[in-house]
């Protein structure tokens, strides 16, 4: 049983490295100068030296007849972003299967200390 | 004074201290949707919290001369201004539902079983399938953006992204997120039947384990330090989500949790919904847009749920004890509606197949899904 737990957090761990390397590698070689701009945003001065080194400015008001819209802007960031839940959440449920395993055996601990103390 | 001049003034009162002549068409069909939603929250009682005042809120801002929306001319807010300003402007009511919705929320279903919570991604799909199909329709990024969370169904995400990216699209995507969290019965159960088999929808699954009181205390610890690294862009709506359980969980502050989840709730769910409500003069919703909303948000809401089922199929192929895949559905954040939906879908085919407490799981997954969804589009566009 405890194997095959073992096993599982194993493979877990596995599909959310590929996920990362995947979201990674297409985050350098896709589209590297915007979206790196956009996803700095909440940093001010990063931001600012983005769109002074690049020209590149916020692209969320543009609209698909506009002649400076990007297709291939939209649908990278938008895979890299898709994928990105899966990571977060699959980060979450790593962490909580490692959890949940140290607080199950804390809880048969303290059963089993109550149980020898009667 | 001759009688020219009393009737003069007369006139002159009824035009501009009365509506009866600056009445339009457009004012008159907006009493009529009003109408309709109030109807839709007293008669049906569809998510009647919200679309009660919502109605109420575009009748109410439908008509000549109210000095309700906008400003006077010392430039003092009138007052549906002041609850939409400082309430859904500055951000405050999404973050306050959420404080309330943690308070009001055990996780304990997803805590036993972490495996939901790749459904609870899953069933995003639809957000970025429909982000893609409303750009063709020559809406912005960030309208784009705003429309597609629609499908995550939660309401104060809706909110609070639209309010940061596409503020003009508030009233249209609120109301069709609510209104398709109202029709997840209607919407949900046939696409669960077209893209599952009888033999799939009578899988039972292993009851969850008990989960101890210091785990669920640990859990939005936990998750409020991982979201706020991973996406900070949503950090004030999953934070306050975290400190609302936390402060459940914890059972130390029973007053303030009670307060978070009853009064408080009650008082920003009736600002939310008379600000939304105020957003949608004739003027600026009766154009093609808004029906687009709707449309898209539709369509948004079944690829989520099909996006749900079909995550549950992938993850059968590689785990030992097979998920139900009828709960997938349950991934979009329809608290607890879809879970519901899940246990009556369940039941169709086999009445002691008990899957509510298995569905929640994907449906707090979804919660936290969708609004990690809105932190991408936030540090995208935001």
């Amino acid at each position: 049983m405890s194997a095959l737990k073992k096993y599982s957090v194993s493979k877990a761990l596995l599909v959310l490295g590929l996920c990362l390397t995947i979201t990674l590698g297409a985050f350098v070689t896709l589209a590297p100068a915007p979206v790196l701009a956009s996803t700095t945003q909440d940093g001010g001065q990063a931001i600012e030296q983005a769109q002074e080194d690049t020209g590149y400015v916020s692209r969320g008001d543009l609209r698909r007849n506009d002649p400076d819209f990007d297709w291939n802007y939209a649908l990278y960031t938008l895979i890299i972003r898709f994928v990105g839940i899966f990571i977060v959440l699959g980060f979450i449920q790593v962490i909580m299967q490692i959890s949940g395993r140290f607080f199950t055996r804390l809880e048969q601990k303290k059963k089993a200390q109550a149980q020898a103390s009667k | 004074m001759s009688w020219q001049d009393f009737i003069d003034v007369l006139m002159e009162i009824l035009t501009t201290q009365t509506g009866l002549f600056a009445l339009d068409y457009k004012m008159v069909v907006m009493w009529g949707i009003g109408f309709f939603f109030i109807y839709l929250a007293v008669a049906k009682k569809y998510e009647p919290l919200l679309l009660l005042p919502i109605g109420f809120g575009i009748v109410a801002v439908n008509f000549p001369h109210v000095p309700l929306m906008g400003m006077d001319a010392e430039g003092k807010r009138h007052l549906f201004e002041i609850f939409y300003h400082y309430g859904v402007e500055w951000e405050v009511i999404p973050c306050v539902i959420f404080l309330g919705l943690g308070a009001m929320t055990d996780f304990g279903p997803l805590i036993a079983n972490p495996k939901t919570m790749i459904i609870g991604a899953g069933a995003q799909l639809g957000v970025f399938v429909t982000f893609l199909g409303v750009l063709f329709f020559n809406f912005s990024l960030r309208e784009a953006a705003s429309v597609g969370i629609i499908g995550g169904a939660d309401g104060p995400t809706t909110i609070y992204l639209t309010a940061k990216l596409a503020p003009d699209l508030l009233g249209a995507n609120a109301l069709a997120a609510y209104s398709y969290m109202a029709m997840v019965p209607l919407i949900q159960p046939p696409i669960v039947r077209f893209f599952t088999t009888r033999k799939q929808r009578l899988i039972r699954m292993k009851q969850l384990r008990p989960v101890s009181k210091l785990e669920k205390t640990m859990f939005p610890l936990m998750v409020f330090v991982i979201i706020s690294i991973l996406i900070p862009a949503v950090t004030p709506l999953m934070g306050m989500l975290m400190l609302g359980n936390f402060m459940r969980e914890s059972g130390v502050v029973d007053r303030l949790t009670d307060t978070a989840q009853n009064s408080l709730m009650n008082i920003v769910t009736i600002f939310l919904g008379i600000s939304v409500g105020a957003t949608m003069s004739g003027d600026k919703f009766l154009s093609a847009k808004p029906l687009m909303i709707f449309g898209f948000g539709l369509v948004d809401f079944a690829i989520c749920t099909m996006g749900g089922v079909l995550t549950v199929h992938l993850m059968n192929l590689f785990i030992k004890d097979k998920i139900n895949p009828i709960i997938g559905a349950a991934g979009v954040s329809a608290v607890p509606m879809a879970a519901r939906v899940a246990q009556v879908t369940g039941q169709q085919e086999d009445k002691q197949n008990f899957l509510l407490m298995h569905a929640i799981g994907p449906n707090l997954a979804g919660v936290i899904g969708s609004a990690a969804a809105a932190g991408m589009f936030i540090a995208m566009f935001g």
